[in-house]
């Protein structure tokens, strides 16, 4: 890394896109880059370099939760336009747990019930997508993706509210990596680490750089500079502290150094942070173990103007390893211990600079050419790496780029890995974090079982590679309820509650990289029968069926020996069927639903020579909740009659008990006396005859009071009736009452209900 | 996505941003910002100021703007490029703050190259596009030089005021051909 002193120039930059053309112009890059200008020297308080938690400071006051463990937050329902599935929601809570997850940090969120409110004024902490602009914090063109403001108490700098708001109304927003759209996890693991109390850092393999392109997912949860960071803010217990001072070759204190702890023995870069105005740093949040410690100057596209106090940025010293470059001294982090360095002199400004902007991202076991732009790098400039996991091979410079060659051996660990530019005079420069290594591509195989309950409950394994603890597991875009990580090949987890589909599976990694199985898992709903009144019908169709059961819906289809009835979905589960014409004989039922086993019931239905029989009214139309009003129902068909049933449920045609004193007199009427209901309304009445055939009228009325003889039924038939939506439920019916209520069947896929019709009415 | 952003101004507005800024690296994570061209188009007001005083004040919905008094020194793009006045989010009042981070602030004397959105509705809030990347500052001396990043992924540079300002005055002239 470089120092840099005010430099002026007209020249432009190395941008990112020339060093893309270089990366594709293979071997010609500096015919393409010496086109652009010499690297520009130096601006007051900028230069490239990386890493560095920071802490918002507002006018020297720290911002900070008085109780960082228990911060809650409320999303607001209505979510992102783009998001259809609820998917966005989830994002957003795997983003808060992805900070929760940081080790040493004992800072913990609360969601709290979803709210429909758009209300960010108040104390909530709301999460929420501004599709229209109406919460005025996107300014046309502003070309803000999203913000986090904070309230906080001036006395102290105490956090009083924060929320978090997405620009739903210039960006398009997605979860699957729509092209195009700004993945939410990822925005939102930034804008959270803002609620958190962090600010912008100079590192690119952190969440909390400050940009993000469309498509970017790798900072779906936080880096280890990040996470050092949040145990920084919300230490969990008493963490080992490193402090110093870093000071120039006169003595004056340097401010917005960075100060970087690399982890032992892999050189990754742990964590970081920039010193104050006095030159004195402390390093908190990292974790118990040996450590180097370097300091260089920040830079590259990263400047004081991206930090919220615009803290002033010394840039006119150069990079050094405490303990120096061939043997740095060897620091352990204990816990509880605090570890002062004292005083680091900074050697001055060396003549080269470099002003990396981007980090090369390589998976272990893969190598590349990683392009380090810089400025006056002096012949038999060398860059080395340092650590087991990274090495250098050739090294070729094509005016202002260096372009090494860079392997990264299999098994490394994930994290930010340095690159040191050192000259032929000694000076070091540091390309801070200029390789990320990231983990393997998670890959899914296949899932045992492979269908399942929607009731949720069932252990799934999941086969595949790759896999992290700490990961999610998305059944057709609802969660798992739970997951437990056996292996990096397997999975275990628990079913959510879902609707019955053949749905994709994803699993997705706490650092950002996600995997989906299409079609891989079917929740299968096979139906279930409860009730089927009437259990038989006329051979030339027209009988209205009732079905009642579980996972009966608009999707089900219902099929008598073979053939598909109209259904009608009447809620509640529900269906009211048609019969088709059949010869006499008794037929099976089979109910499918989407993708899953059927449910067969033999001889479920029996289709006989006599029609329906068919009630066209009743006398009286109420009666005493207490029961004992005696009814005349009149019609046709109605001589077999072996049971009126009153206290009917309308809709079912379940329920309610036989009426007393049944008398038939002839085809035409047929009396019975009401028993008791033990709440008045409205109800059905059906009518059973020998055959199993049936017909439920609705329309009788329980009153608290004994009104009886007060007026008469409506038009009630059995057979196909005239006018289907008629108040009065007119059904040709089999009612198979004693049916219903004495086979019921488990909620369970059940084979063969017996259509006994005539036994069963007698019953 | 809603009715609403199917509205004229809405569409423009996504599309400018879309289109104009979104490019390449589309974005960024606080501001989506392009190069110097891109700037131009995306921003309203173009000018250079000097802020003059810088006042907070509370809003009926509780939130804290900051109100800078500033004195045009260049006027260089928009119909009324002299700004009398910006209000942006940020401040602190009776012992309550708001800070967004990544929205600049500006202090009293300060002189920067302003590249503004329009105003919201309600708050008249304005924006320097890209946030710091629409606030280019000028640095004091004898010789004023500005602070230009002229893309996101690139160090700034410092380069002479006057240069810079024909640089822009340029840009606006040939986007307006």
């Amino acid at each position: 890394m470089t120092p840099s002193s005010p430099r002026s120039s007209t020249r432009s930059p190395v941008s990112g896109a020339d060093l893309a053309a270089a990366q594709a112009d293979g071997e010609r890059p500096a015919t393409h880059l010496l086109r652009r200008a010499l690297v520009a020297l130096a601006a007051l308080a900028l230069v490239a370099g990386l890493g560095a938690y920071v802490r918002i400071r507002v006018d020297g006051t720290t911002l900070y939760w008085q109780d960082p463990s228990g911060i809650s937050w409320r999303w607001s329902a209505a979510g992102s336009d783009d998001v259809e599935d609820g998917s966005d929601a989830l994002a957003v809570a795997r983003a808060f747990a992805s900070w929760e997850a940081a080790p040493g940090s004992r800072a913990a969120f609360f969601r709290e019930v979803d709210t429909l409110s758009r209300d960010w004024a108040g104390p909530t902490h709301l999460v929420l997508f501004d599709e229209d602009g109406s919460t005025g914090w996107f300014p046309p063109s502003a070309g803000v993706v999203a913000l986090t403001p904070l309230s906080y108490a001036t006395s102290d700098g105490r956090i009083l509210d924060a929320d978090v708001i997405f620009n739903g109304r210039d960006y398009a927003f997605s979860t699957d990596g729509t092209p195009g759209s700004f993945d939410i996890q990822d925005v939102a693991t930034h804008e959270i680490g803002h609620l958190l109390g962090l600010d912008h850092v100079p590192l690119p393999d952190a969440s909390l750089w400050p940009w993000v392109a469309a498509g970017e997912w790798r900072h779906r949860s936080p880096s280890s500079d990040d996470r050092a960071g949040a145990a920084a803010l919300a230490p969990r217990g008493d963490p080992g502290r490193l402090l110093g001072t870093v000071v120039d070759a006169q003595g004056t204190a340097i401010s917005g150094a960075r100060v970087s702890a690399l982890s032992l023995p892999d050189h990754t870069v742990a964590a970081s942070v920039l010193t104050r105005d006095d030159g004195r740093f402390t390093l908190r949040g990292v974790e118990p173990g040996d450590y180097l410690l370097h300091v260089a100057p920040v830079g590259g596209a990263f400047s004081a103007a991206n930090l919220t106090g615009n803290t002033p940025m010394r840039s006119d010293f150069g990079a050094f390893f405490f303990g120096g470059w061939a043997a740095p001294t060897l620091l352990t982090v204990s816990n509880g211990v605090l570890h002062d360095v004292g005083l680091l002199t900074a050697p001055p400004q060396p003549t080269l600079t470099e002003s990396l902007a981007t980090a090369r991202q390589l998976r272990p076991g893969e190598s590349d050419w990683v392009l380090v732009p810089v400025s006056g790098a002096p012949a038999g400039t060398t860059v080395e790496a340092r650590g087991p996991w990274l090495s250098i091979g050739a090294v070729q410079q094509y005016g202002n780029v260096l372009r090494c060659e860079t392997w990264v051996a299999a098994g490394a660990p994930p994290g930010a890995y340095d690159l040191y530019l050192r000259t032929p005079a000694g000076e070091l420069t540091v390309a801070g974090g200029a390789v990320e290594v990231i983990a393997p591509e998670p890959r899914l195989d296949a899932l045992q079982p492979y269908s399942g309950s929607p009731n949720g409950g069932e252990i799934v394994t999941l086969h595949g590679d790759g896999f992290q603890p700490d990961g999610w597991v998305l059944f057709g875009g609802v969660e798992a309820q739970a997951v437990e990580f056996i292996d990096v090949g397997t999975l275990r987890a628990t079913l959510p509650p879902a609707a019955p589909a053949q749905v994709d599976v994803t699993v997705l990694n706490p650092d950002g990289q996600e995997t989906r199985l299409a079609e891989a898992f079917r929740f299968t709903a096979t139906p279930t029968l409860d009730s089927l009144v009437p259990v038989a019908g006329q051979a030339t169709g027209g009988s209205r069926i009732l079905l009642q059961g579980a996972w009966l819906g608009a999707a089900t289809e219902v099929l008598l020996d073979g053939v598909p009835l109209a259904v009608e979905v009447l809620g509640g589960q529900v269906l009211r069927a048609t019969t088709p014409a059949h010869a006499p004989g008794a037929v099976t039922l089979e109910l499918r639903n989407p993708d899953s086993p059927p449910l067969v019931v033999p001889d479920a239905f029996t289709y006989v020579e006599a029609p329906d029989p068919v009630v066209t009214r009743f006398t009286p139309d109420r009666g005493s909740r207490r029961g004992g009003t005696r009814v005349a129902l009149r019609g046709d068909g109605l001589g077999g009659t072996v049971q009126v049933r009153f206290g009917v449920d309308s809709a079912s045609g379940t329920g309610g008990a036989p009426g007393s004193e049944l008398t038939v007199l002839g085809d035409g009427e047929v009396q019975a006396t009401t028993g008791g209901v033990s709440s008045p309304g409205s109800y059905g009445v059906l009518v059973t005859t020998a055959t199993g055939q049936g017909t439920l009228v609705t329309g009788f009325v329980y009153d608290e009071e004994n009104r009886a003889g007060a007026g008469c039924g409506g038009v009630i038939r059995g057979g196909a009736p005239p006018d289907p939506l008629s108040g009065l439920l007119e059904l040709a019916l089999l009612p198979a009452a004693w049916w219903l209520t004495r086979r019921r069947r488990p909620r369970t896929a059940v084979a063969g209900i017996p259509a006994d019709a005539s036994a069963a009415t007698r019953g | 996505m809603s009715l609403r952003r199917l509205l004229p101004v809405a569409a423009t507005a996504a599309t400018a941003v879309v289109l104009l800024l979104g490019r390449a690296v589309a974005g960024t994570q606080d501001a989506a910002v392009g190069g110097l061209p891109e700037l131009v188009a995306a921003a309203e007001r173009i000018c250079e100021v000097e802020v003059l005083e810088a006042v907070s004040a509370r809003l009926d919905d509780g939130t804290i703007e900051t109100r800078y008094s500033l004195r045009t020194l260049t006027p260089i793009k928009g119909v009324a490029a002299s700004v009398q006045e910006l209000r942006m989010p940020g401040g602190e009042v009776a012992g309550r703050g708001l800070v967004v981070p990544g929205v600049p602030r500006f202090a009293p004397g300060e002189r920067t190259v302003l590249f503004l959105t329009r105003a919201t509705e309600g708050k008249a809030w304005r924006l320097p596009v890209g946030l710091e990347r629409g606030t280019m500052r000028v640095l004091p001396g004898a010789q004023p030089r500005v602070l230009v990043q002229r893309a996101h992924d690139a160090a700034p540079e410092v380069v002479d005021r006057d240069t810079f300002v024909a640089e822009v005055l340029d840009e606006v002239a040939r986007q307006r051909r």
